[in-house]
C-alpha cells in the first residue's frame, strides 16, 4: 500500500499539469484556412497561423515549369513554412503566415513560370488585432 | 492490531487521493468541453457552406498534442459530421479527411505486411534474400492505349482505370475516366472542379461501386465536365451510366510506403524489390508519387536530382500513375502514363529505381475484380431469319 500511494500522488501530478497544460493560454491560437480566391480583411491575433492556399492547377507538361512563391508585406507577420497538400494531380501549395505584433499586413502569393515570369498573383490583407480585440473579418 | 489500523489508513489515503484525481480529470474534461467553439451564426448574416481547401485535421488529430487540439478545437466545429471553419461572417464546409494529410494507422501498416498468397515464393527476395527474378519484366503489350487527361486534374482517374483494365485481362476494355472522376468526386462531397484525390483512395471506391465504359461515359476534356452537383451530367444519362458499370474491384491489397527504409527489404512502395515481385507475379502498381526534376519531354530515365544543398530536390506537385514493368540491370521502372503518346517513351514514363525509393508514396494492387455477367446472346444471332422464313 506504501508503494503505491506515491504513484497515486505522481498521477494526481500528471492530471493537475495537464489541465494546466489544457487551459494554458499558449495552446489557443488559431489557424485560419484561406481559400486563394478569399476576399476581405482577415482579421487575426499574435500568435495566430493564417493559411493560405494556392490556386488549384493540374499537374500536366504544359505546367512542368510553373512555381509559385509568397512574400509579405508589413513588420507584425512573418512567412513559417509552406507544403504540398495530400493527394495527386494537383500543383497547388500551402504556405503558413504567423501573425507575432499587431498592425495591418498583406500576404502575397505569385505564380511564376520556369524564368521567373510572374503569370498570376493574390494578395491577402490581414489585420492583427490586440489580443481579445479582433472583431468579425469583414 | 496496529498494522490492521495502520493498512487501513492507507487505504483511506489512496481512496482519498483516487478521488482526488478523478475530480482533476473530470475539470479538465470540463475545461476542454468549455473550449469548444460554438457554431452560432452572426445574427443577420445568412449562413453560407462553400467547399474551400482545408487543413492538416487528421495530423493534428494524430499528434494528440494538447496544443494541437487546441488549435483543433480553435478552428473547427462539426456540424453533421462534416468539419466546418468560420471566416469571419461566413462559414465554410471543409472537404473530407481523404483529402488532408494521410496517415496509415497501425492496423493498416501491418495489414500492408501480410502479403497475399500468390506473392509468398518471392517473400524471401522481398525481405532482401537472393532469388532468381528475371531481369525483364514488361506488361506493356497488356496494356490499353496511351490516353490524355488534357488539362484536367484526373491522373488519379487516368492510373486506377488503367490498373482496373488490364486486371479485366483485355487491351480492349476502356473503361470511364469521366465517370471515375464523378464517383471520386461524388463519394468525397466534392465540385468537379476540385482538386486532385489522393490515389489510394480510388481503390476503395472501386471496390464500393463500379464504373461503366467510356463508350457509355466518353472522357470530356475541358469543363463543364460531368459533375456531382449542378445539372451536369442530365439525369437520364446518369441513369444510364449507372445502370451500366459492372466494372469493379472485389479484393485489392494497398501499399504504404515507409520513410526511414536503410535498405531494400520489406512489403513497402519504396521498396524496388517488392514492386518486382507484384510485377513477376503478373499484377500492376496503382501508385502515387511525389514530383521533382521532371522538364521537358521526360524521354529518358527520371531519376533523383540533388538541389544546392545536396539534398534531393523537393517535391512540387502529386501525381498518379500505373506500374507496369521493370528492367533490374539498368535500374528502372516502366510507368503508364496519362499524357498522351508525345512524352516519355510513346507515352510511357521510365522512373529510376532511386527515384522510387525517394519520392513513391503509397500505392495499391488488384487482387481480383468482380466477374462480369454472361451476355446473353442478342437476338440478331438467334433463330430470327428462320422465325422470318417460317412466316
Amino acid at each position: 500500500m506504501r508503494c503505491l500511494l506515491p504513484f497515486a500522488l505522481c498521477l494526481g501530478a500528471l492530471a493537475i499539469g495537464l489541465l494546466f497544460a489544457e487551459t494554458a493560454g499558449v495552446s489557443k491560437h488559431t489557424v485560419w484556412v484561406v481559400p486563394w480566391d478569399h476576399e476581405g480583411t482577415l482579421r487575426v491575433e499574435p500568435g495566430d497561423v493564417v493559411e493560405v492556399w494556392t490556386r488549384p492547377i493540374p499537374f500536366i507538361p504544359e505546367n512542368l515549369d510553373v512555381r509559385f512563391r509568397a512574400s509579405k508585406v508589413g513588420p507584425g507577420v512573418d512567412l513559417v513554412g509552406d507544403t504540398l497538400p495530400h493527394e495527386e494531380g494537383s500543383m497547388e501549395r500551402l504556405y503558413f503566415f504567423r501573425a507575432f505584433d499587431p498592425g495591418p499586413a498583406i500576404l502575397k502569393v505569385e505564380q511564376v513560370d520556369g524564368e521567373g515570369n510572374v503569370q498570376g498573383a493574390w494578395t491577402y490583407q490581414v489585420e492583427v488585432m490586440s489580443p481579445h480585440k479582433s472583431s468579425p473579418q469583414e | 492490531m496496529s498494522s490492521t489500523h495502520s493498512s487501513r489508513r492507507s487505504g483511506l489515503l489512496v481512496a482519498a487521493v483516487l478521488v482526488l484525481l478523478a475530480l482533476a480529470v473530470g475539470i479538465a474534461c470540463a475545461a476542454a468541453i468549455m473550449q469548444l467553439p460554438r457554431a452560432a451564426l452572426i445574427p443577420g448574416v445568412p449562413e453560407k457552406i462553400i467547399e474551400v481547401p482545408t487543413v492538416r485535421l487528421q495530423q493534428i488529430t494524430a499528434s494528440k498534442s494538447q496544443a494541437n487540439m487546441a488549435v483543433l478545437r480553435q478552428t473547427y466545429f462539426v456540424r453533421n459530421n462534416v468539419p466546418h471553419i468560420r471566416l469571419g461572417a461566413d462559414e465554410f464546409k471543409l472537404l473530407p479527411l481523404s483529402r488532408l494529410e494521410y496517415t496509415p494507422s497501425a492496423q493498416e501498416f501491418k495489414a500492408s505486411q501480410q502479403m497475399p498468397v500468390y506473392l509468398t515464393p518471392y517473400r524471401n527476395y522481398v525481405y532482401g534474400q537472393p532469388y532468381k527474378i528475371p531481369d525483364v519484366v514488361d506488361h506493356r503489350p497488356n496494356q490499353t492505349s496511351i490516353k490524355d487527361q488534357a488539362g484536367r486534374l484526373t491522373c488519379v482517374c487516368f492510373a486506377s482505370m488503367a490498373g482496373l483494365e488490364v486486371a479485366y485481362g483485355g487491351t480492349v476494355i476502356d473503361l470511364s475516366e469521366n465517370y471515375a472522376n464523378y464517383l471520386y468526386m461524388k463519394a468525397e462531397d466534392r465540385g468537379c472542379k476540385s482538386a486532385g484525390l489522393q490515389t489510394h483512395m480510388s481503390a476503395d471506391y472501386l471496390s464500393d461501386h463500379g464504373v461503366c465504359r467510356e463508350t457509355v461515359c466518353p472522357y470530356q476534356t475541358s469543363y463543364p465536365a460531368w459533375c456531382n452537383n449542378g445539372a451536369n451530367p442530365a439525369p437520364a444519362k446518369r441513369a444510364d451510366a449507372e445502370a451500366k458499370r459492372p466494372f469493379k474491384i472485389k479484393s485489392y491489397h494497398k501499399i504504404w510506403r515507409k520513410d526511414d527504409l536503410a535498405t531494400d527489404t520489406g512489403a513497402w512502395i519504396n521498396n524496388p524489390r517488392y514492386l518486382e515481385a507484384i510485377l513477376r507475379s503478373g499484377k500492376d502498381i496503382v501508385f502515387g508519387t511525389y514530383v521533382a526534376g521532371w522538364s521537358g519531354d521526360c524521354t529518358g530515365v527520371l531519376d533523383v536530382q540533388l538541389g544546392p544543398g545536396g539534398n534531393p530536390l523537393p517535391s512540387v506537385a502529386g501525381h498518379a500513375m500505373l506500374v507496369c514493368g521493370y528492367n533490374r540491370p539498368e535500374e528502372y521502372f516502366m510507368v503508364k502514363n496519362s499524357w498522351g503518346t508525345d512524352k516519355g517513351q510513346d507515352g510511357y514514363f521510365y522512373l529510376s529505381y532511386d527515384y522510387i525509393r525517394t519520392y513513391a508514396k503509397y500505392g495499391y494492387v488488384i487482387d481480383e475484380v468482380e466477374p462480369l455477367a454472361l451476355v446473353p446472346l442478342r437476338p440478331m444471332l438467334r433463330a430470327v431469319p428462320m422465325q422470318r422464313s417460317n412466316d
